[in-house]
């Protein structure tokens, strides 16, 4: 026994950020911007929280799928920073929304949506639950290095939310990791013990984005490839592609090698840019509302990032437009 | 060829002329940014079945000639 996804949610901050008011804040362009990465303008976090927008993306999924708070046996959220180090950001959200299931949080980065799903997955195949909440939710505004052109331009802030029950929807799901804290990373705070002898860092992302985009394409093209195959489907049989949205270009370079026609890969990174394990979700709820998907059409979704990390599926969609 | 499948490999990716492009020709005549020169990096190492570093130093079609050779050879690059 495995899942079927019965609904979606996503919810964003208030605030646009476009790539002219950046151009304010560094050196950098939005003509760059636009070229280098797809990114035109990105949502953030000003004075809701994260539990805020990632509440709110679970109420439209729960909305979405009929399904009251109370039913739910499990929320996974995948997030690599809540407003607390404890409780998790799913036992806020276990408060929030009145349910009473197990919940906790995962750290998967940018793949952390999948992960969560493959968690839920193993939790559907022992028999243990019936309803599961999934909220992917990231505040990559409070990460990133404001004075840095070459990260700060990439990321923004988002939550997305899918509701599964038990069904036989999922036809091929893979996690993966090779662990690498070089090429891309964020430090967490060392604290004020005074007895430590480590330095502090500053909590910020660093990259090497060449390192990071040959990985990023490989496995793009790399688990697409693996886990259509493993669903026993073709390459030609896939509705749609879903890819985690870190930059057009890594999009367009995989597109390339793949036998799925260039149309069939969806993306919104130009009004959201990357909005790390959000992304996925938000994208798929952005076209689940304009009706894009119909019952039985095979979606492809395919993340990689921090860890490094990648996750990949085959859904089959079973919802009505 | 060597010469001739990296030339032929830069002008598939650039969609331009091969027969335009030499030895000497830099890449910053080439007008390639930083994910642009990862890119072919990575087709060239598909092109040819090896593995170049990303730090490897290359200024013009002739330094990633010489690169390529030495992989072929068997030698680091």
């Amino acid at each position: 026994m495995s899942f079927s996804l019965i609904g979606t949610g996503s919810a964003y901050p208030a605030r646009r950020v476009t790539n002219d008011e950046l151009a304010r804040l560094v050196d950098t362009s939005d003509e760059w911007i636009r070229a280098r990465t797809g990114v035109y303008e990105r949502r953030v976090l000003t004075d809701e929280s994260l539990e805020d927008i990632a509440c709110a993306a679970a109420l439209r999924a729960l909305e979405d799928a009929g399904v009251a708070p109370r039913e739910l046996d499990l929320i996974v959220c995948a997030t690599i920073r809540n407003d607390y180090i404890t409780p998790s950001l799913a036992c806020l959200l276990q408060k929030r929304l009145g349910a009473g299931c197990m919940s906790m949080d995962i750290n998967a980065a940018c793949s952390g949506f999948l992960y969560a799903l493959d968690v839920a997955d193993g939790y559907f195949a022992r028999g243990r639950i019936k309803k599961a909440l999934v909220v992917a939710a990231e505040a990559m505004s409070k990460m990133v290095d404001w004075t840095d052109r070459a990260t700060c331009v990439l990321f923004g802030d988002g939550a997305g939310a899918a509701v599964l029950s038990e069904g036989n929807d999922l036809l091929s799901l893979r996690v993966t990791a090779s662990g690498n804290a070089e090429h891309l990373g964020i430090p967490n705070i060392e604290g004020e013990c005074p007895f430590s002898l480590r330095a502090g860092k500053p909590q910020h992302v660093y990259m090497n984005g060449q390192e990071v985009y040959k990985f990023a394409v490989n496995a793009l093209c790399r688990e697409l490839e693996a886990i259509i195959d493993a669903a026993g489907v073709r390459q030609e049989d896939i509705a749609f592609v879903l890819p985690h949205q870190a930059n057009t270009r890594i999009i367009d370079a995989a597109a390339g090698k793949l036998r799925i026609g260039a149309e069939k890969y969806l993306s919104n990174i130009e009004r959201f840019g990357n909005t790390s394990a959000a992304s996925i979700p938000i994208l798929m709820d952005e076209c689940r509302r304009k009706n894009m998907f119909h019952p039985g059409d095979l979606l492809a979704l395919s993340a990689f990032g921090g860890g490094f990390t990648t996750g990949a599926c085959v859904l089959r969609w079973c919802k009505q437009s | 060829m060597v010469f001739d499948k990296v030339a032929q490999t830069l002008a598939e990716f650039k969609g331009i002329d091969a027969a335009g492009i030499a030895p000497e020709t830099t890449f910053a005549q080439f007008e390639l940014d930083s994910l642009d020169r990862v890119q072919l990096i990575m087709n060239l190492e598909e092109t040819f079945g090896i593995q170049i570093d990303m730090e490897s130093r290359i200024e013009c079609v002739r330094d990633l000639v010489e690169i390529v050779e030495k992989q072929l050879s068997g030698g680091a690059a």
